[in-house]
């Protein structure tokens, strides 16, 4: 393929714009999204060990997009494992986790050799500098993680809405609560690039909570996040290249913006219908 | 595979169940007959709920054993054969905009299995439940927008929409008033009467409950009483209420 490297940009930003906000749906149910955060984090320092181990040692062929990824997962099953063992992990564990990764990343980043420029492309995404081999990964998680969605989608859902319910009707817990940590890391590790380590947090939770005001039902809920993502998505890039403006950030501000309007919209259209019963 | 002889659909022997030095549950056993209408009363802290959650295996015992269907707990495989209604149903994650259908259609998740989605068979056994439990009209509504007897009356359908051999209630009828309630226990005695299915309803509230069940349960840590309702007294359970656990606490177990 050969693609401009705005091309490339655009159609990472795209896979991400989908992706992030569907897991954002789950993962608010769940009442879980903190662990979005505190992983996003874990993935920097992963990342920050890559850059680190690569720039020290130039013959080994360390990616820090792959080494995010592994620290990602290694975190996220840490962090599952803690949940079910503490009722009240979510206060304790998930703020320790968030920043002890980034204190370890600022450590890493202060060790590794390379300039100012790459770190800031990790930490708040620029899509001008999706690589080929960026895009591929971005590409292979990306469709990993639609199947893994659509093949299990009914046990996520169940699953986010009643433990004990899906628990009683054969849903394997111990598989499906994998695949959420395996799903948050692919996630995360796909949006560095784009979005990057400090806004892809943002990004998974701004458009599942507009989507959650406007939603009456969960398809409801996944469609209406999926839209306002790629709104977000689509918007932060086009204002980013003609007002010269950090593409992660734009995208970032877009949801808010997209967030805070349906917040206000909502009880405009409370008044309206409340004069014009149906 | 599924086996149509089995006579007894709970087994639970010897239970013990501690939290830190507390013991919750001691030397129980409990056992639920095909057709039988099971009443498990005591009062509010007797270990009733932790009694039910260990019979499902969410959580696991100190010592004893469970089996379901006459196979053992770790074994079982066929949940579509049980439906579970928690105490807890109605605080389910509500702030979850599900409506009524796409609730019940979780119940169908057993029956489907994996790569599937729902057919038109299973689309119209949602509505004939929703139907049985007065909720019909209520499908595509919100189910954080219903008040708590409609929000456990879609529960309930969830858990017969798989058409289950025993259904599981646990305290159904807290917050409900006085008329669905004597409603509710209609709509249950009449399951039990024309479907067969067994039920096994756990209860703080003795009042209406014993004119319905066939069957009598009554838990204060141990089982004071396991019997059929007509033996059931009035003696039985003021004394479980009353003072004189202690002394009860003695016949425990004392059942066939
Ligand atoms: N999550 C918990 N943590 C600590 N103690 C609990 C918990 N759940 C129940 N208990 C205690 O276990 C005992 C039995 O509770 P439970 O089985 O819910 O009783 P019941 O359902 O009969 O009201 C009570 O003393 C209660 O305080
Ligand atoms: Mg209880």
């Amino acid at each position: 393929m050969d693609l401009t490297f705005l091309e490339r940009g655009i159609i990472a930003a795209l896979c991400i714009g989908m992706i992030a906000p569907l897991l954002g749906t789950l993962l608010a149910v769940r009442r879980s999204s903190i662990i979005a955060d505190s992983l996003s984090h874990v993935t920097l320092t992963g990342l920050s060990a890559g850059v680190l181990i690569g720039g020290t040692f130039e013959f080994l062929p360390v990616h820090p997009l792959y080494t995010g990824f592994a620290f990602s997962l290694a975190g996220s099953l840490f962090i599952e494992k803690l949940r079910q063992e503490y009722a009240s992990f979510q206060e304790l564990a998930a703020p320790i986790i968030l920043s002890a990764g980034i204190g370890l990343s600022a450590v890493f980043m202060s060790l590794a050799p390379s300039g100012q420029n790459e770190w800031y492309d990790y930490l708040f995404g620029s899509i001008v500098s999706v690589g080929e081999g960026d895009l591929l990964f971005i590409l292979v998680t990306f469709l990993v993680s639609v199947v893994l969605f659509i093949v299990f989608f009914k046990e996520l859902v169940f699953v986010s809405f009643d433990q004990e319910g899906a628990a009683v009707s054969g849903i394997h817990m111990k598989t499906i609560n994998f695949l959420f940590s395996f799903l948050t890391a692919l996630v995360i590790s796909m949006s560095m690039k784009v979005v990057g380590i400090l806004l892809v947090g943002a990004l998974i939770a701004l458009p599942a909570s507009a989507a959650l005001q406007l939603a009456k039902s969960f398809r409801a809920l996944v469609l209406w996040s999926i839209i306002i993502g790629e709104a977000a998505v689509i918007s932060g890039v086009i204002g980013s290249y003609h007002l010269s403006l950090a593409t992660g950030g734009s995208i970032v501000v877009s949801a808010a913006l997209i967030l805070g309007a349906v917040l206000l919209w909502k009880p405009l259209v409370r008044i309206f219908s409340r004069r014009n019963p149906l | 595979m599924v086996d149509d002889r089995i006579n007894t659909m709970i087994n639970m022997n010897n239970i013990v169940f501690q939290r830190g030095h507390q013991t919750i549950l001691s030397h129980v056993d409990l056992s639920v007959k095909k057709g039988e209408f099971l009443g498990l009363v005591g009062p509010n802290g007797s270990g009733k709920s932790t009694l039910i959650q260990i019979m499902l295996g969410l959580l696991e015992p100190d010592g004893g054993t469970v089996s379901l269907f006459e196979q053992p707990l770790e074994k079982f495989k066929h949940w579509e054969r049980i439906g579970y209604v928690s105490q807890k149903a109605a605080s389910v994650n509500l702030g979850f905009p599900a409506t009524v259908y796409e609730v019940v259609s979780m119940g169908m998740f057993s029956k489907v299995g994996l790569f599937r989605f729902l057919n038109r068979h299973h689309k119209k056994k949602i509505d004939e439940t929703l139907e049985q439990v007065g909720m019909l009209e209520y499908k595509h509504r919100n189910i954080g927008e219903l008040s708590g007897g409609q929000q456990q009356r879609v529960f309930i359908a969830r858990a017969l929409v798989s058409e289950p051999e025993i259904l599981i209630l646990d305290e159904p009828t807290v917050g409900v008033d006085a008329a669905t309630v004597q409603h509710f226990y209609q709509l249950l005695s009449r399951l039990n009467r024309e479907q067969e299915l067994t039920l096994l309803l756990v209860t703080h509230d003795v009042g209406v409950m014993t004119k319905y069940v066939s069957h009598v349960a009554c838990l204060q840590q141990t089982l004071h009483f396991h019997g059929s309702a007509e033996d059931f007294e009035e003696s039985d359970l003021t004394s479980m209420y009353g003072e004189n656990i202690e002394i009860l606490s003695h016949q425990h177990g004392g059942h066939s």
